[in-house]
């Protein structure tokens, strides 16, 4: 009986193995360059520039010669296309760090050896383990060209330079007071527009929801010098204003996605209600929001999320107001006309990651049922 | 019944006061430099003056800090104006400049800019020469050429603050393990060759010398039998942050892609020249320059291929300085000769004064501090803090103090002199000079740049051509 | 959304005059209720559109100070873009306008911006799928990467000379010669776009995932009565089910090709290299606003933009109706 139960345990975990696997897989090829983001957050500027390092950060090994070395040593080298004699004195590298490469040896074994000096076509190095034994020719060609028996060294500082560097405690705690407030606003002003949008029937109501929907249409750059004109007039630029107070007056995508969810909930309880006396007021507030937790999530989620990396808009607003900007703006900093400091960035954006990624795999749950799109029709 | 408006009003109260007082709210204390912290509470009766950063160099955040540090001393020395710093990034410097600008907002003082960006700015600039006169201002603490090379057809648009003479950067490491002469310190001294052979320091020298010092895995030159041009290791020469037409051109001879009548494109002998080298140094049977894409990896500094202590040699103003942090092999020589000609570039940044500002005179209080007192911070520097900005200043006074940092900034550099030798090989007309319908005009030819840096196998006469038919087309807009 | 298919009916004065009560109270509370919106549409969005619409009619460039006396042009600025060779394409050069690069990159990447998340989606919501929240944040992190960061990464992992992906394709054995140059070659820069966009497909991931669960799982038991095998369950069962989704995801992409820019103008330095390949209309739009500092050509070129889209999102609505499925159709 167990032998021939067996297999149909395994024949009915297949589909899931099988499923999984090939989802695993996906997800490999698709968080490569996230592999490629952390890398780089823990490389500093020079070991990017390591010649045949592996894709890891690695420091290149180093050898301490003991200040004791000495011996002179005369051997024949090919510098740069002629062998030459070059007589060398240790003495001059006692107490110097030198960089140790995987040299090939002509018995075919491959021999860890610190460089002394090096050519383009041939090198002289000494052996760590025996280091007055004498000077070890290589005529091998380049010593750019070696293997090194890296080690691993993961930059860490780069995260406490990034931190110091552009005040993180400060631009971050400016993100989220931009990504809360913004979206008290739109939750406020959003829920009242779709609730008006799809329980009331009032004249133009097509007309200038499909004007809301337009709006999304709109080419950003069409609107920001005149917007950024008016702004100027009320004296807002250089406060968080201009950004802020936009958001209590309902945007197109937010208000859409809410009222495509207030469309499918059944109108009896409202009606009921109504007829018991209910103001619109309370039948938003006791019946149509209580049902509309995940859409309310979902849009919570997706306006954080957009409001976090926001870029432009706090830029041109707060552009005399350094401890103002979000992390956004203050990342860019590192993007200097000639100093790039990508790991810096990276390490940057790696922290500022955390906060919504943490919001949404614990919302997630709760919301995916909640972006309704259906129901249009009503 | 009404717990919604309760709850609404109070969340909109609750953000309305973050609002008024988010930013003021502060953080745990930090020991980092906190721009809210260290600036000086506003004067009653100020004016605010605005001093835009992010159209050169100065947006770092080590460069931040010096700047700050002027706009605190300014504002602590007087009473009338109230100065405030604008740092943007570069990249998005001219987006945020033009809607300001457009929409009568622009900012005060801009710069450090270079010629470059000003002509982005064309007609932008305030002529300060009436406030010269009228405050008396002694522009002798200047050279005098240097005063007079802002005299354009916009007026007296601004003062010398920073030049920035070219050298050629080199590293004596990747010179040392050919065997190699270094690069002559001297104008008019020659070079030997590895045959012992005395040459004149010229394109052609360079030329030969770079592709020596280009070498692949097996440890064989560019100009060797067997050379693997994909296999790299190290390479001669990079025109680095140098990567315009106007900029190669101008380094073999100094010209103009506009002809004397103003609206006709043409291109200077010498600049095709330039051009096709620059091309043959990429894709040639003798490489010694990398390509685009092998230039902007990581492996190669992301576009600062010197710095990666993989590439020998680059042309360069001394600017260049803020950049190259991990090559503590470098040295400067004197740039090469075209024809027997030398043709350098002297780069200068200034601050201006934006036309539409309501506080000219003010304005041109901060003008004058910035170029004379703030020097000492800006472009000398102390132990305490490095200089914001890696040029000569043009104040004279502060020249040998200038001298002294650098040494002790870089001692490993042998040649400070070849670089103020380098001030007597000027750019005239500038490289970045004016052209009819200026950022459009520069645009192109960075198209053209990329085009020869990202393609191999192209008919570079047939290019030029139509690089010259679409700027007659900008020209004539 | 149907009733967006056809233009909606403007009632008469008369009607609004002749309003019972219950309909008055009704129109009264519904307008406080969208009043929120209606403000700020005047004040933050028509303002500003109406201000540039009248850019559009003047001469206007930065030096000209928006508030000064206007140079009134009439329809030159119009006429202009029509015979505009860098929007329209020139006959006989080989430079393609802005308009046909945004067209030729939207025949290539709207159909992976559609089914490419819902294909990851139909997978996120597979029952044999262990671990599910897992995947679906993992798959929508990258989203949520800032974009300074993200141009860094693609940069390093798809370089033509010795990014990752080269790397491994040389390793594998490839000549040097034959690997792609990417964002450099012209053959090769779509595809790269797309993959670079394909980073960013979480949100609509997300909603086609929604979509997918709001089908009745009666309807998938009934096809498997029918016998219906899993294609046909797919294009008879859920693809109609999920139609709007699929329709509000098409729209947004539409509406994201027409405005793309960011990328090609940091990628390519947005200078149209190689070729002009990536000189897409918003791209010119914005170089035109900020760095030609032409206000009232850019304006123009801005307004006839937002026509464009929506000419095309009307006729999409117009097709909708043969294929989108809405239940009360039933």
């Amino acid at each position: 009986m167990e032998t021939a139960y067996r297999p149909s345990r395994i024949a009915k975990a297949l589909p899931s193995i099988l499923v999984t696997a090939f989802v695993t897989l996906l997800l490999i090829l698709f968080l490569v360059p996230f592999l490629y983001m952390i890398l780089t957050s823990l490389k500093t500027q020079a070991q990017f520039a390591l010649q045949n390092a592996p894709i890891w950060p690695v420091a290149p090994p180093k050898y301490m010669a003991p200040d004791s070395l000495s011996g002179m040593f005369t051997v024949s080298v090919n510098k740069v296309g002629a062998f030459v004699d070059e007589t060398i004195d240790l003495t001059a590298f006692a107490g110097q760090s030198l960089d140790v490469y995987t040299v090939p040896m002509e018995d075919g074994s491959e021999q860890d050896l610190a460089l002394v000096k090096g050519f383009q076509k041939g090198s002289i190095f000494i052996d760590p383990d025996n280091p007055g034994a004498g000077a070890i020719v290589w005529n091998g060609g380049s010593y750019r060209s070696l293997q090194r028996p890296w080690v691993f060294s993961p930059a860490w500082g780069n995260f406490a330079e990034m931190w110091n560097a552009i005040d993180y405690p400060q631009v971050l705690w400016n993100t989220f007071f931009y990504a809360f407030t913004t979206t008290v606003g739109v939750l406020v002003s959003c829920i009242l527009v779709a609730y008006g949008f799809s329980r009331f029937r009032f004249p133009f109501r097509d007309l200038l929801f499909m004007l809301l929907i337009s709006i999304m249409f709109l080419p950003g750059t069409v609107t920001i010098i005149p917007t950024f004109l008016f702004f100027t007039q009320i004296g807002w630029v250089g406060t968080w204003l201009p950004m802020i107070v936009p958001s209590f007056f309902a945007n197109p995508y937010d208000t859409f996605l809410l009222r495509q969810f207030f469309m499918t909930l059944p109108r009896e309880l409202d009606e009921s209600a109504m007829i018991d006396g209910a103001s619109p007021m309370r039948v938003l507030w006791s019946i149509i929001i209580p049902q509309s937790y995940p859409v309310i999530v979902a849009v919570t989620v997706f306006h954080i999320v957009w409001a976090w990396n926001d870029y432009f808009t706090p830029l041109i607003y707060l552009s005399t107001k350094m401890d103002m900007q979000p992390v956004s703006v203050a990342l860019a900093r590192f993007n200097g006309m000639f100093g790039q400091r990508p790991e810096l960035i990276q390490a940057g954006a790696l922290v500022t990651l955390i906060p919504p990624l943490i919001l949404f795999v614990a919302a997630q749950r709760f919301f995916v049922q909640g972006i309704v799109i259906t129901g249009v029709e009503k | 019944m009404r717990k919604i408006f309760v709850v609404l009003t109070a969340l909109t109260v609750l953000s309305m006061l973050l609002v008024a007082c988010g930013t003021a709210t502060p953080a745990a204390d930090q020991p980092t430099v906190k721009p809210a912290d260290t600036a000086v509470p506003a004067k009653p009766g100020a004016v605010d003056v605005r001093w835009f950063v992010g159209m050169g160099t100065g947006t770092d955040p080590v460069q931040v800090r010096a700047e700050l540090e002027v706009v605190n001393k300014f504002n602590a020395m007087q009473d009338d104006i109230n100065l405030i710093l604008e740092i943007v990034p570069f990249d998005s410097a001219k987006d945020v400049l033009s809607t300001q600008i457009a929409s009568g907002n622009g900012p005060d003082i801009i710069g450090p800019v270079g010629w470059g960006g000003s002509n982005a700015f064309y007609g932008q600039w305030l002529d300060i020469s009436s406030y010269m006169t009228s405050s008396g201002f002694d522009s002798s603490i200047f050279n005098p050429a240097l005063v007079s090379a802002y005299e354009t057809s916009e007026g007296q648009v601004g003062l010398p603050f920073a030049v920035y003479p070219a050298v050629v950067f080199y590293n004596t490491k990747l010179f040392d393990e050919a065997g190699l002469a270094y690069p002559p310190a001297n104008y008019g001294e020659k070079y030997t060759m590895p045959d012992g052979s005395e040459v004149d320091w010229s394109w052609d020298t360079l030329t030969a010398v770079s592709k020596l010092l280009t070498i692949d895995g097996a440890g064989l030159n560019s100009t060797e039998e067997g050379f693997n041009k994909d296999d790299v290791k190290q390479y001669g020469f990079t025109w680095q942050y140098n990567n315009h037409p106007n900029y190669w051109g101008s380094y073999f001879a100094s010209g103009s892609m506009v002809a004397a009548d103003g609206k006709t494109a043409q291109a200077p002998d010498a600049w095709v020249d330039a051009w096709k080298w620059t091309y043959d140094a990429i894709w040639g049977d003798q490489p010694f320059m990398a390509n685009a894409a092998v230039e902007g990896s990581q492996d190669y500094a992301g576009g600062n291929p010197f710095n990666s202590n993989k590439v020998a040699m680059t042309d360069q103003p001394f600017w260049y300085t803020c950049c190259i942090g991990d090559v503590n092999t470098w040295d400067a020589g004197i740039l090469p000769s075209y024809n027997g000609t030398v043709a350098g570039r002297v780069d200068a940044d200034t601050f201006r004064i934006w036309k539409g500002t309501k506080v000219p005179e003010q304005a041109f209080e901060v003008l004058k501090y910035l170029v004379t007192d703030a020097v000492q911070i800006l472009i000398v520097g102390s132990e305490d803090m490095a200089a914001a900005y890696g040029a000569i200043p043009a104040l004279i006074s502060a020249q040998e103090a200038w001298r002294e940092q650098k040494a002790v900034a870089f001692p490993w550099v042998k040649n400070l002199d070849t670089v103020i030798a380098g001030l007597s090989y000027p750019d005239a007309p500038s490289a970045e000079g004016y052209m009819p319908n200026y950022n459009e005009a520069w645009t192109r030819g960075n198209t053209f740049a990329n085009l020869l840096r990202n393609t191999p196998g192209l008919d570079l006469d047939k290019e030029i051509a139509t690089y010259l038919a679409d700027l007659n087309t900008i020209f004539a807009k | 959304m149907e009733q967006l298919t056809r233009l909606p009916q403007l009632p008469s004065a008369d009607t609004l005059r002749n309003m019972p009560p219950l309909a008055r109270r009704e129109f009264r509370n519904g307008m406080l209720f969208i009043s929120p919106w209606i403000i700020g549409f005047l004040l933050f969005t028509l303002i500003p559109m109406i201000a540039t619409f009248l850019f559009t009619f003047m001469d206007l460039k930065i030096e000209d100070q928006i508030l000064a006396a206007p140079k009134w042009v009439g329809f030159d600025n119009y006429a202009t873009l029509l015979k505009d060779g860098t929007v329209w394409g020139k006959s006989g050069s080989e430079t393609p306008g802005a308009m046909q690069v945004t067209l030729r990159f939207g025949l290539l990447s709207l159909p992976v911006a559609i089914f490419l998340p819902l294909f990851i989606a139909l997978l996120m919501n597979n029952k044999n799928l262990k671990g599910q929240n897992f995947f679906r944040s993992a798959f929508y992190m990258p989203y949520i990467i800032p974009f300074v960061a993200s141009v860094i990464l693609w940069g390093g992992v798809l370089n033509p000379e010795n990014g990752w992906v080269n790397k491994f394709l040389m390793w594998l054995g490839m000549p040097k010669s034959a690997v792609p140059l990417w964002v450099n070659d012209v053959n090769w820069v779509y595809p790269t776009f797309i993959i670079m966009g394909i980073w960013g497909i979480g949100n609509a991931m997300l909603t086609q995932l929604a979509g997918l669960q709001s089908v009745p799982t009666e309807l998938y038991d009934a096809s498997k009565v029918d016998g219906a095998g899993m294609w046909s369950t797919f294009w008879n069962v859920t693809f109609p089910m999920i139609s709007p989704v699929v329709f509000y995801n098409l729209i947004l992409s539409v509406v994201g090709l027409f405005q793309y820019f960011l990328v090609p103008l940091v990628v390519n330095q947005g200078t149209g290299f190689p070729g002009g390949a990536t000189m897409f209309y918003n791209l010119l739009l914005y170089r035109t606003f900020f760095f030609y500092h032409n206000m009232s050509y850019g304006a123009t070129l801005a307004w006839v933009l937002f026509l464009i889209i929506l000419i095309v999102t009307f006729f999409l609505f117009a097709t909708a109706r043969k294929w989108v499925y809405y239940a009360s159709d039933k």
